[in-house]
C-alpha cells in the first residue's frame, strides 16, 4: 500500500490520496512527505532538511534535487522513499536490469532527458522504471504503449544512467565518434585531406618542381614574395586586432550589479563537463573549484567524463564521496581516444539548458556561470556560445609560464575581443566555453578527430549561422612550465590548427559564402597563417643570419621591390611590434612583472617553431594522436593539494 | 556592449545622417585642399622659391628636419623638374592640410559645434597667415604640427578613459615626435614618464612605473630601428640620418627670448582659451586639465627650446604649433557655447593680426607672391 494511502488510512482518511493522480505534478506536499519518511528512517537529519528547505526557497528548485545536491541523502535512499510514497516498488537496475528488447535507440535521448526507461514486461504491461511520475511521463508512455499498456516502478537516476550507458554503449560510442562525419563528412577531420585536396597538393608540388627546374630564380622570387606578403598581412591583422581589442568598449561587460540582480529560482539547469584522463591527483582541486561556483547547487549537473580504463581516476572520484550533483560518465574504449570524443559521449547524458567544459585543474571565477546565463538571455538565439577568458594561476613560476601567460593574455584579452568586435568566427579556447545545449547538438558538437576541436567548433558555429561572444570572466588554469610537456601540448595545438584549416578549406567558396569576406580572411590569418609563419620563421631567420653575420650570402635578388621593403618592414618593424603587442598583453590584468620579461618573446617564438615542425610531422603520420598534457606539475598546484590533504586529515 | 547598466549618454544617429556628415567632411577636405593647392601653385608661378626645395637642391636637406620630412623630400627629389618638384611638395602639404581640416570639421560637429561655427573655425585656421605659409611656403613644420595635434587627443584619452587602449595610443603617437623633428624628440621620455605617473599603479609600484614607461617608449625605439634599417638597406649613409638629432643640441645659449614669446602672444592669442578652461568652473564638461595645459605647454617647449638650443627655430614656429594644438583640442573638448564663441573670436583676432605688418615675421618674397594671388591683401 502506498505510504500516503497507509497514513491516510491510519488517520481514518479515505480521500483521493489512494492511487496516483495522473494529472498531479510532484509538488511540495509530495517532497515533504518523502522527506518525512527519510527522517523517520534516520536517513536525513532535521538540520539537513532545514538547510534544504532554506535553499529551496532561494533556489526555487524542488526539494529532491536540493537534498541530494547538498549531500544530505544518497540518491538510492531518496528514491526508495519516493517509491514508498507512491506505493510502488523500488528497483535496483544493477541487480534487476532492463530487458534490452523493450528499449529503442530512437528513444535513447528521452531516457536521459526524462529519466525513464522501459524495464520489464509484467502481466502484459510494459513496466517503466522512472525517478518521478508526472503527466509528461504518462503522455510519453501512452504514446508508445497505449492507455492501459504500461505501469511504473521507481528507480534512481544513477541506475538509469548506468543502465542507459550499458545498453547503448556501442551506439553512444559510435555516435560520439561518427555523428559529425555521418552528418557532414566535409566538416570532419577524420580524413586529414580529401582526394581533391590530395590531387591539388600533388599538382601544385609538381608545378612548383617544374618551375624550380625551368626557372629557379624567378620561382624562388615569387615564393618569397608570397611569404613576405603573408607575413605583412598577418602583422597588419594582428595590429588591428590588438588595437581594437585593447579598448574596454569591445568587452562584453557584465556588471556585478547585473549578476546580483539574477534570481536563483530563474536559473536554468547547467551542465558542467569535466573530461579527465589519469588525473586523480588534481580531482580535489576540481571539486573545490566547482563548489565555489556561485550557482544553485541543485541546478548544477557535473559530469566527470572518464575513460572506462582509467580505474585510478574513477576510484579516486568515488573515494571523494562527491555531492549528488556529480556523476561519473565512463567513456567506452575506442579510437580516437580524444577529449572531444569523450565530451561527445557525455553530451548524450546532459540535461542542462547550457553546458560548459572545464579541465580538472581549472579555477573559474565564481560568477562565471551566471555571467554566461546573462549573456545568453540578453542576446538572440543566434548566440550559441560565450567564451570565458583563460589565464594562469602560476604565471610567475618560471620563464615558460611567464611567456605562456603573456600569450594567453594577448589571446583572450585582446585578440578574441577584437575578433568578436569584428564579428568574425572566433576559435574557441580549450575550456570555459559555455554553450546553448540545443545549438551545440544542432551543429554536431565536437569533431572527435580534430585535436583542437574547440577552434574547429568556433568556425563551424559561424558556418551554421551562429555567433560566439567573449565574456569578462576568467578561468585560471595551470600553465605548463615543463618544456617537453609544453612542446607536446603546443605541437598538438598547431597540428589542430593545421587540421582545422585543411578541413574548412575543402570548399573555400562555400566557406566564404557562409562566413563572409571578412570572416574568410580572418580565418586565413588567424587559423591558416600562424602554423605557416611558425614553419617559415626558422628558414627566414637562417637567411637573415647568413646575410648579417657571415656576409657571405647575398639574398637581395630574392627580394625585388616592393617586396624588399616589405621584408625589411617585417624583419625590423613587424617583429619588434609583435614583441610590443606581446608586452602590452600584460596591461589589462596589470601583470607589470611580465612587461619587462616580455622582450624575450622571440625566444618563445623559437620554441613555437620547434613545436610547429613536430606538428607538421605528426599531421602526416598520426593526425588524430592526442598528446596528453600533464597537469599537476606546478608547485602552486602541489601546495594547494597539500593544503587540501592537511585539511582532510584534520 | 554593456548589460544591465544605465545607457550611455550617446545619441544614436541615423545611418543617413552619418553618411551625410561624411560627405560634408569630404567636401570640406577637398575644398581646403584645392584652396591650398591653388594658392601654392600661384605662389610658385609668382616666382617664390620654397626653402625646403632650395635646401634639397643644394644637398643640404638632410642637415635639418625630422625623418618624415626627409623621407618626403627624398622621394620628391627623384622628380627631375624643379617646378614640378615644388608643385609636388605643395601637393603633399595641401593634401595633408586639407585632410586635417576636413577631419577637424567632422570632429567639431561631433563635439557639438554648429555647422556654421565649425566652418568658420576651419576657415579661420586655414586662412591664418602662418598656416598658409607653412603649407605653401616650404616649411618642414607640417610633420611637427601633425605630431603635436595627434598628441592632444592621446593625452586626453589617458586622462579621461585611462584604459589600455589609451596607454597604447599615446605610445603609438610618440614616434611621431621622433619622425617630426629633432626638436620634438626629447619630449618622448618626459611624456612616457608622465603617462606612467598618470596610472595609479605607476605611482605606487616601481615595477608598474618601469613597465608603463617601457610601453610608452618602445614604439619610438622600434620606429627608430626601422628607419635606420630602411635607410641602411636603401644604401644611404646612416650618419646623415642621425646627425641632425645630435646637432640640434650641441650648444646652449640664450637667443631672442623676447621675440619668441611676443610672437606667441601676437600670432596666437588663442592660448587664453585653454588656460581659462583650466580655471573657470562650468565649462561644459568635467575639466581635463592636462590635455588643456598641453595645448600651451607643447608650443611653449618649442619657444624655450628655440631660445636655448641652436634649432634655428623661427619665431613663428611656436605660434603655428599653438594653432595646431588648439585646433586639435577644440576637436575633442565639449565646450559650452560661450567658450566656443571665445575660441572663434580669439582665432579671428589671431588671423587678423597675422596679416598685419609686424616685427616678428615677414618673408617678403612670399608676401609678394601671395599679393599676386590675393591682391586684397595689403602688406609690405
Amino acid at each position: 500500500m502506498a505510504y500516503l494511502a497507509r497514513k491516510a488510512a491510519d488517520a481514518g482518511d479515505s480521500s483521493e490520496l489512494l492511487g496516483i493522480d495522473r494529472y498531479a505534478e510532484e509538488g511540495d506536499l509530495f517532497h515533504i512527505e518523502v522527506a518525512k519518511l527519510l527522517i523517520e528512517r534516520k536517513l536525513v537529519r532535521l538540520t539537513g532538511l532545514a538547510q534544504a528547505l532554506q535553499a529551496r526557497s532561494s533556489w526555487g528548485h524542488d526539494l529532491a534535487h536540493i537534498l541530494i545536491a547538498q549531500g544530505h541523502v544518497r540518491r538510492i535512499d531518496y528514491y526508495s522513499a519516493v517509491a514508498d510514497v507512491y506505493g510502488l516498488p523500488f528497483v535496483d537496475l544493477t541487480k534487476q536490469p532492463v530487458d534490452p528488447a523493450l528499449t529503442s535507440v530512437d528513444d535513447r535521448a528521452d531516457y536521459a532527458e526524462r529519466n525513464l526507461i522501459p524495464w520489464q514486461l509484467r502481466n502484459g504491461k510494459t513496466v517503466i522504471a522512472t525517478t518521478s511520475i508526472t503527466p509528461r511521463h504518462f503522455e510519453w508512455a501512452e504514446a508508445r504503449y497505449g492507455e492501459h499498456g504500461f505501469d511504473f516502478v521507481i528507480t534512481s537516476p544513477f541506475d538509469i544512467l548506468w543502465q542507459t550507458q550499458s545498453l547503448f554503449r556501442e551506439w553512444d560510442s559510435f555516435f560520439a565518434r561518427e555523428a559529425l562525419f555521418s552528418w557532414k563528412p566535409e566538416h570532419s577531420a577524420k580524413f586529414t585531406v580529401t582526394s581533391a585536396q590530395k590531387a591539388t597538393i600533388w599538382i601544385m608540388a609538381a608545378v612548383l618542381l617544374l618551375c624550380l627546374i625551368v626557372a629557379t630564380r624567378p620561382t624562388l622570387v615569387v615564393l618569397m614574395a608570397a611569404v613576405t606578403t603573408i607575413y605583412s598581412l598577418t602583422f597588419i591583422f594582428k595590429f588591428l586586432l590588438t588595437w581594437v581589442g585593447s579598448s574596454r568598449r569591445v568587452d562584453m561587460e557584465i556588471s556585478p550589479e547585473a549578476v546580483a540582480s539574477l534570481k536563483d529560482p530563474e536559473m536554468p539547469i547547467y551542465t558542467v563537463l569535466v573530461p579527465m584522463y589519469r588525473e586523480a591527483k588534481v580531482l580535489p582541486l576540481l571539486v573545490g573549484s566547482l563548489k565555489r561556483l556561485d550557482y544553485p547547487a541543485s541546478k548544477l549537473e557535473v559530469k566527470l567524463v572518464l575513460e572506462e580504463d582509467d580505474d585510478e581516476t574513477i576510484n579516486a572520484a568515488k573515494a571523494l564521496k562527491l555531492p549528488g550533483s556529480f556523476e561519473i560518465v565512463r567513456v567506452p574504449k575506442s579510437q580516437p581516444k580524444t577529449k572531444p570524443k569523450a565530451c561527445n559521449y557525455a553530451l548524450q547524458f546532459c540535461r542542462g539548458e547550457f553546458v560548459t567544459i572545464y579541465d580538472a585543474e581549472d579555477q573559474p571565477e565564481a560568477d562565471q556561470l551566471k555571467k554566461a546565463v546573462l549573456a545568453f538571455r540578453n542576446s538572440d538565439d543566434k548566440l550559441a556560445c560565450v567564451q570565458g577568458r583563460l589565464n594562469y594561476f602560476n604565471r610567475s613560476e618560471n620563464w615558460l609560464t611567464r611567456m605562456f601567460t603573456l600569450e594567453y593574455s594577448q589571446w583572450f584579452d585582446f585578440l578574441l575581443p577584437g575578433l568578436d568586435w569584428l564579428k568574425v568566427p572566433i576559435p574557441l579556447g580549450g575550456t570555459s566555453n559555455h554553450f546553448r545545449l540545443s545549438a551545440l547538438r544542432q551543429v554536431g558538437a565536437w569533431d572527435p578527430y580534430n585535436v583542437t576541436e574547440d577552434a574547429d567548433l568556433g568556425v563551424r558555429l559561424a558556418q551554421e549561422g551562429f555567433t560566439v561572444g567573449v565574456i569578462n570572466s576568467t578561468t585560471y588554469e595551470e600553465a605548463n612550465g615543463v618544456l617537453p610537456s609544453w612542446i607536446k601540448q603546443r605541437s598538438r595545438w598547431i597540428k589542430g590548427y593545421m587540421q582545422t584549416w585543411l578541413v574548412h578549406m575543402r570548399h573555400p567558396i562555400q566557406l566564404w559564402r557562409s562566413i563572409g569576406t571578412k570572416g574568410f580572411f580572418s580565418f586565413q590569418f588567424f587559423i591558416g597563417a600562424p602554423p605557416f609563419t611558425k614553419l617559415m620563421a626558422p628558414i627566414l631567420w637562417l637567411m637573415t643570419g647568413l646575410v648579417w653575420l657571415t656576409h657571405t650570402h647575398d639574398f637581395g635578388w630574392l627580394f625585388p621591390e616592393p617586396f624588399g621593403t616589405m621584408a625589411m618592414f617585417n624583419l625590423a618593424l613587424g617583429n619588434l611590434f609583435l614583441v610590443y603587442f606581446g608586452v602590452i598583453a600584460a596591461l589589462k590584468r596589470r601583470y607589470f612583472d611580465l612587461v619587462i620579461v616580455g622582450v624575450l618573446l622571440p625566444c618563445y617564438w623559437l620554441l613555437q617553431s620547434l613545436a610547429a615542425y613536430k606538428a607538421a610531422w605528426q599531421l602526416m603520420v598520426k593526425p588524430h594522436y592526442w598528446e596528453k598534457t600533464e597537469h599537476g606539475t606546478s608547485s602552486v598546484t602541489q601546495k594547494t593539494l597539500d593544503a587540501f590533504k592537511q585539511q582532510e586529515a584534520a | 556592449m554593456s548589460i544591465a547598466g544605465p545607457a550611455d549618454g550617446l545619441t544614436a544617429r541615423s545611418a543617413k545622417s552619418l553618411v551625410g556628415d561624411r560627405i560634408v567632411n569630404l567636401a570640406v577636405s577637398l575644398a581646403a585642399m584645392l584652396a591650398f593647392l591653388w594658392i601654392a601653385q600661384h605662389v610658385i608661378e609668382a616666382g617664390y622659391q620654397r626653402a625646403d626645395i632650395a635646401a634639397l637642391e643644394a644637398g643640404e636637406a638632410w642637415k635639418r628636419g625630422g625623418w618624415l620630412s626627409q623621407i618626403v623630400l627624398t622621394i620628391v627629389g627623384y622628380v627631375p623638374d624643379h617646378n614640378v618638384r615644388q608643385s609636388a611638395l605643395s601637393l603633399v602639404g595641401a593634401a595633408a592640410a586639407g585632410a586635417i581640416l576636413g577631419v577637424l570639421y567632422g570632429r567639431l560637429r561631433a563635439t557639438g559645434w554648429y555647422a556654421i561655427g565649425a566652418l568658420l573655425l576651419v576657415a579661420a585656421l586655414g586662412s591664418h597667415a602662418l598656416a598658409l605659409y607653412a603649407v605653401t611656403g616650404g616649411s618642414r613644420a607640417i610633420p611637427l604640427l601633425i605630431a603635436f595635434a595627434a598628441l592632444i587627443p592621446a593625452i586626453r584619452a589617458l586622462e579621461s578613459v585611462g584604459d589600455v587602449q589609451s596607454a597604447i595610443s599615446l605610445g603609438l603617437m610618440l614616434p611621431l615626435l621622433l619622425l617630426a623633428s629633432p626638436t620634438t624628440t626629447p619630449l618622448i621620455l618626459p611624456l612616457a614618464v608622465a603617462s606612467a605617473l598618470a596610472d595609479r599603479d605607476g605611482r605606487r609600484d616601481i615595477r608598474a612605473f618601469v613597465a608603463m614607461v617601457l610601453v610608452a617608449v618602445l614604439p619610438s625605439i622600434i620606429v627608430a630601428v626601422g628607419v635606420i634599417g630602411f635607410t641602411a638597406q636603401a644604401g644611404f649613409d646612416v650618419t646623415n640620418l642621425v646627425l641632425p638629432y645630435v646637432a640640434d643640441f650641441r650648444t646652449i645659449g640664450l637667443g631672442n627670448w623676447q621675440g619668441m614669446f611676443a610672437a606667441l602672444g601676437y600670432f596666437a592669442p588663442v592660448l587664453i582659451v585653454p588656460l581659462l578652461y583650466c580655471f573657470v568652473p562650468n565649462v561644459g564638461e568635467t575639466p581635463r586639465r592636462w590635455s588643456a595645459v598641453a595645448v600651451v605647454a607643447l608650443p611653449l617647449y618649442l619657444a624655450i627650446g628655440g631660445i636655448i638650443f641652436p634649432w634655428n627655430m623661427p619665431v613663428w614656429g611656436p605660434p603655428i604649433a599653438l594653432l595646431a594644438t588648439f585646433g586639435s583640442w577644440l576637436a575633442i573638448a565639449h565646450l559650452k557655447l560661450w567658450m566656443r564663441v571665445l575660441a572663434l573670436a580669439t582665432l579671428g583676432v589671431a588671423v587678423g593680426l597675422s596679416w598685419m605688418v609686424n616685427p616678428f615675421w615677414q618673408d617678403a618674397e612670399w608676401l609678394k607672391a601671395i599679393h599676386s594671388v590675393l591682391p586684397f591683401i595689403q602688406l609690405g
